[in-house]
């Protein structure tokens, strides 16, 4: 869709909203990513609020530290714009402070609950803290979402307009309500400076980013890449991802 | 003296009708139960049947066995009644939080302030002796401004319940004890021996003797005890269990057992402690609920608050997820409502930089269901701390707790998003022995490294022993995940050094 009709058709939108008396005029507020070739595949400029969302890291032996890093950089945008703490529902202990402070997200903010190792807890707190309208955002680390827990945390955050995250390990796509889905895996850093007993030294954080589903947006692939400034789109996205989805 | 009233319930046959609740068949014949004393057996206590036979404790086996042929006989076992006994002080918690254990069989309950719930001190001992009955308990009740004369009132007057009107002075406690015997002051059988041998039989009889005298030719407790009694010295009831600074009971009528009852009654207790913690300006950090069961058993619930709180609407939220853990069985008669922990409310600051002051509540009622259900300890708010070794350069400050912004650390070095608990050993291949590695196997899978940084020589301080430095170097293999590897210890050539994998970044 072109993105020309995607404006008109958000407008016609607006529109239905204001004869039905349902909500306001701006429609659903968003968050920008401030990477501007991923705003503008996201509905209306940014990734809708009060809603979940999903983050997958599939393929890390290790866990996902790509797609906590994710996670964490959205938290920290989100946090920084809203004030209200952020809660992250670990599954085990192993969540570093001052990793997550490097993508942005300072402790202030922060609140943790760890050891949370049973599903059914995990979603349970979930949808107990998306009811609380004194946080902006909601991190579980589950291992697979399935469609009725993905309701069930929706249904929550739909009522009272908080964020959710689920970060999962799996990479099985089954069916799901939530707002967006992600992938995000590692990529290969930009080789920086010469290499010193043939291997190089680290370069800045890159990751491949793919946007799997999105409501009202467009999927696509990029690979984001992070320095002083914060991220970035590295290059014209490699659309192949994109294509052999559209089939 | 000051304003107490004091309940002494003495229980005459306890250990032996202690035996016959657990097993009825006995109260069908004279039981007594026997201990050894100078080489004899002699009875410790007897059943009531037993005493209407003319049975008393201390007479010796062989000639009890002459005046009743059919006795049952048991060995006395005065550490399980003694255990009973604290028992039944927990149940008389529902009617002070002041119970405890006193001698030969009595408990004491300082019921100051607390009969009129139960339509005065009348109806309430009245209301004990049937409640001790249907446990099979005979009771007599004395009760007074003080533990002394309500323990003499319960031994040594034949009435299964005795009053004596609130006194003011002295004499007036004088008065009313003058004519009982002197073991009712608590005494000693050796101590009441010797008086008797003085001809002194009466309390009364001691107020005439200079008291010096009486201290040097006996000992100190005729003194102690008759000022014990006559109230000039203090003597507390401590209680069994410690007693909550905040609390709130509810008896039933008729006992309830359905849930919306249940719920109902706990909404009224938790009105009833909120409004007393807000008088106070305390709020409540740690509560207790006791149900009292017609059967005397007790179902407890406790919870905790990530703060003080004096609101009864989350409050009743954080008990209702688990009134369930509380079965009704036969009916509960009376609710307790304690806050066993209680803090002042406004010495508590939260930091949150936020617009709305309603959100912090909201915010403290979410921390209250998580922490009651995974425990408060899982609950932190991180901080940088300062310290070298990455597992100790997070301090986790509880939900409330201080301003965690401040502290810049580590400055502009590269951690790791997940950083695990335990270090977990791998192999790994270093061509040169202070180099990165370019390949390591951990989980069973090898990883191929493609780019390396390091060493970062870290060191726990110095105060911490046994502490090998460690060299870390941040390693990516060929996808680009990047892992935070480090070697245990200084090179040494003799021996191939240990790696561990500590690590895994964004």
């Amino acid at each position: 869709m072109k993105i020309r009709n995607q404006r008109a058709l958000a407008g016609l939108r607006d529109q239905i909203r204001q004869i039905e008396g349902v909500g306001e005029a701006a429609g659903h507020p968003v968050l920008p990513l401030g990477i501007p070739a991923i705003d503008e595949a996201l509905p209306e400029g940014g990734l809708p609020l009060g809603g979940v969302h999903e983050v997958r890291g599939p393929g890390a032996a290790s866990g996902s530290g790509a797609a906590t890093g994710f996670c964490a950089a959205i938290l920290a945008r989100l946090a920084a714009e809203d004030g209200r703490p952020v809660l992250w529902l670990s599954r085990g202990e192993d969540l570093y402070l001052p990793g997550l402070m490097r993508f942005g997200l300072r402790p202030g903010p922060l609140l943790t609950v760890s050891r949370i190792a049973k599903q059914a807890d995990m979603l349970w707190a979930m949808e107990e803290a998306l009811r609380c309208t004194a946080l902006c955002a909601v991190v579980a680390e589950i291992r697979q979402a399935d469609f009725t827990a993905s309701r069930r945390v929706q249904l929550a955050a739909e009522t009272a307009g908080v964020t959710g995250f689920l970060l999962s390990e799996g990479s099985d796509v089954g069916a799901s309500t939530a707002l967006t889905r992600w992938q995000v895996r590692a990529a290969p850093s930009l080789p920086t400076g010469l290499p010193h007993h043939g291997l190089q030294s680290v370069g800045m954080p890159a990751w491949h980013v793919d946007l799997l589903r999105c409501r009202a947006g467009r999927p696509g692939s990029w690979s984001v890449i992070w320095d002083q400034d914060g991220w970035s789109a590295l290059e014209p996205a490699p659309r192949q991802a994109a294509f052999s989805l559209a089939g | 003296m000051k304003n107490r009233r004091i309940a002494a319930v003495w229980l005459p046959w306890f250990p032996a009708e202690r035996l016959i609740r657990r097993d009825k068949a006995l109260a069908r014949q004279a039981l007594v139960l026997i201990e050894e004393a100078r080489g004899r057996l002699v009875l410790k206590a007897v059943s009531p049947r037993a005493g209407r036979a003319g049975l008393r404790p201390g007479m010796v086996l062989a000639d009890a066995r002459a005046v009743a042929p059919d006795l049952e006989t048991r060995f006395a076992q005065p550490r399980a009644d003694r255990a009973a006994l604290k028992k039944l002080a927990g149940w008389a918690t529902r009617y002070t939080p002041w119970a405890s254990v006193g001698e030969g069989h009595t408990l004491f309950l300082d019921i100051s302030g607390c009969a009129h719930l139960f339509g005065g001190e009348e109806s309430m001992a009245q209301d004990m002796l049937d409640r001790l009955s249907t446990f099979g308990l005979t009771a007599r009740i004395g009760i007074a401004d003080t533990p002394g004369v309500a323990w003499a009132f319960a031994h040594y007057i034949d009435q299964s319940v005795y009053i004596q009107p609130s006194s003011k002075t002295v004499s007036d406690a004088m008065e009313a004890l003058k004519d009982l015997p002197v073991a009712a002051l608590r005494l000693s059988e050796n101590t009441v021996d010797a008086l008797h041998g003085f001809g002194l039989r009466t309390v009364g009889a001691l107020y005439p003797l200079e008291r010096r005298a009486l201290t040097e030719r006996f000992d100190a407790s005729p003194v102690e005890r008759l000022d014990q009694a006559l109230g000039v010295a203090d003597e507390p009831i401590s209680p069994l269990q410690p007693v909550p600074p905040y609390h709130a009971r509810c008896a039933f009528v008729d006992p309830i057992g359905a849930q919306e009852d249940v719920e109902a009654a706990l909404e009224g207790l938790l009105e009833t402690l909120c409004s007393s913690l807000a008088k106070a300006g305390d709020g409540a950090r740690y509560l207790t609920l006791a149900c009292h069961r017609v059967d005397s058993t007790v179902g407890r619930i406790g919870l905790g608050t990530s703060r003080p709180s004096r609101w009864p609407q989350p409050l009743f939220r954080l008990f209702a997820e688990r009134l369930d853990e509380i079965d009704p069985g036969f009916g509960i008669e009376v609710m307790v409502l304690a806050a066993t922990q209680a803090e002042p409310l406004k010495a508590v600051q939260a930091n949150w930089q936020q617009k709305g002051a309603g959100h912090e509540d909201g915010l403290a009622q979410l921390m209250d269901r998580l922490g009651n259900r995974f425990g408060f300890g899982r609950i932190a708010r991180p901080r940088p701390r300062q310290s070298w070794l990455p597992e100790r350069a997070v301090a986790k400050a509880a939900p409330f707790e201080g301003d965690p912004e401040g502290a810049r650390w580590p400055a502009g070095r590269d951690r790791p998003l997940r950083l695990l608990t335990h270090p977990e050993p791998v192999e790994v291949t270093a061509p040169v022995p202070d180099d990165p590695p370019v390949l390591f196997r951990w989980h069973r899978r090898v990883f191929r490294v493609k780019a390396a940084d390091g060493p970062e020589r870290l060191e726990g301080e110095w105060w911490l022993k046994d502490q090998q430095p460690r060299d870390y170097y941040l390693v990516e293999d060929e996808e680009g995940c990047r892992y935070w590897l480090y070697r245990e210890g200084l090179y040494d050539p003799e021996r191939s050094p240990n790696w561990y994998l500590h690590g895994v970044f964004g």
